[in-house]
């Protein structure tokens, strides 16, 4: 074991300020009275909410979770996505130019217009056979 | 994590405040002293401590059971005083005050003394505070976790989410200040 000059064992002045700082810890605690608090808050908490949430089990359970904590809330949402697939199943895409058909090779580059892009499929530059633009 | 833990876990998972209250209860002093040494003023450090408690409730179910409690409900800790000093900052903001504020010390200055605690003891304590109190707050949060809350580097590292040559060097650099500022103190007091 070797001394320091001021007669402390080598490691014994840190294990003596790591014990002051746990006396310090100590004394925080005592002095913000962390027990009381724990049990108050801990007591608040299980007051207002009986059991911590439940972690759900699988997507049905989820969905169901969902809909017993926010009924209105999920059946706006269900509202509006059936909406939303009745629009589309009965929207008119005949006029509508069809994009490139899966599995084409495909391009993408300006044209003249600067705020356009488009695809061209299945040809070059020169010979499209299909131009699908985006306008900007 | 320790078998005693998953299954107090259990039991607060159906309800049983008291077995939350026995999860929590060998690490409060150490949550504590990490939340005041993130915000420097005891008021502030105990609404976030009643924030991660119920933090911890809410999110028992999504512990995971392979991971460690503690490194769990540090990072609940570490996390909301984090939140909690960037909403005070902004609070703060524009406002303008007149005195420096020192919190650590008249923490230390309004606190009762216990009948028996002694004057010498009661001096170092106040020492050791006003020592913790020079230190930069990332060099003191790194030496309350790893003194007071007992975590390795690397679950101090994980906790905070920095390097773990960054952990090893700020408690290095807070060690030594720290025995700088106290030697002094546990020589001149005869304590050795």
């Amino acid at each position: 074991m070797t001394h320091k000059p001021n007669g402390f064992r080598e490691g014994e002045i840190e294990a003596r300020i790591d014990g002051l700082i746990n006396a310090w810890a100590d004394d925080l605690a005592k002095e913000a009275n962390i027990d009381t608090l724990t049990r108050n808050t801990i007591n608040s908490i299980a007051f207002l909410q009986p059991k911590p949430k439940q972690k759900p089990k699988n997507i049905l359970s989820w969905l169901l979770a969902l809909v017993a904590e926010h009924p209105m809330q999920t059946a706006a949402a269900a509202a509006m996505l059936i909406a939303m697939v009745i629009g589309i199943a009965l929207a008119d895409f005949s006029e509508q130019v069809q994009p490139p058909a899966a599995g084409n090779i495909c391009e993408i580059e300006n044209i003249e217009s600067q705020n356009s892009t488009a695809i061209i499929a299945n040809g070059t530059d020169s010979q499209p056979t299909v131009i699908w633009i985006f306008e900007e | 994590m320790r078998d005693d833990e998953q299954s107090l876990i259990q039991m607060a998972l159906e309800g049983d405040s008291r077995a939350f209250e026995q999860l929590i209860s060998p690490y409060t002093r150490q949550i504590f002293a990490t939340l005041y040494s993130m915000l420097s003023d005891v008021e502030d450090a105990q609404e976030v401590y009643q924030e991660v408690l119920l933090k911890a409730w809410n999110n028992l179910a999504s512990k995971r059971s392979d991971g460690s409690f503690k490194s769990w409900i540090m990072t609940i800790a570490v996390n909301s005083a984090i939140n909690f000093r960037s909403a005070r900052t902004r609070r703060r903001e524009g406002e303008q005050t007149a005195q420096q504020a020192d919190p650590i010390g008249m923490f230390m200055a309004n606190s009762s003394s216990a009948p028996e605690r002694d004057t010498a003891y009661k001096d170092l304590i106040q020492a050791v505070n006003a020592a913790i109190e020079k230190l930069s707050e990332k060099h003191r949060t790194v030496l309350i976790m790893h003194v007071v809350d007992g975590m390795s580097y690397e679950e101090i590292a994980k906790t905070l989410g920095i390097e773990l040559g960054t952990v090893m060097s700020r408690l290095h650099y807070a060690r030594r200040k720290i025995k700088l500022l106290l030697k002094d103190k546990i020589e001149e007091r005869g304590l050795k």
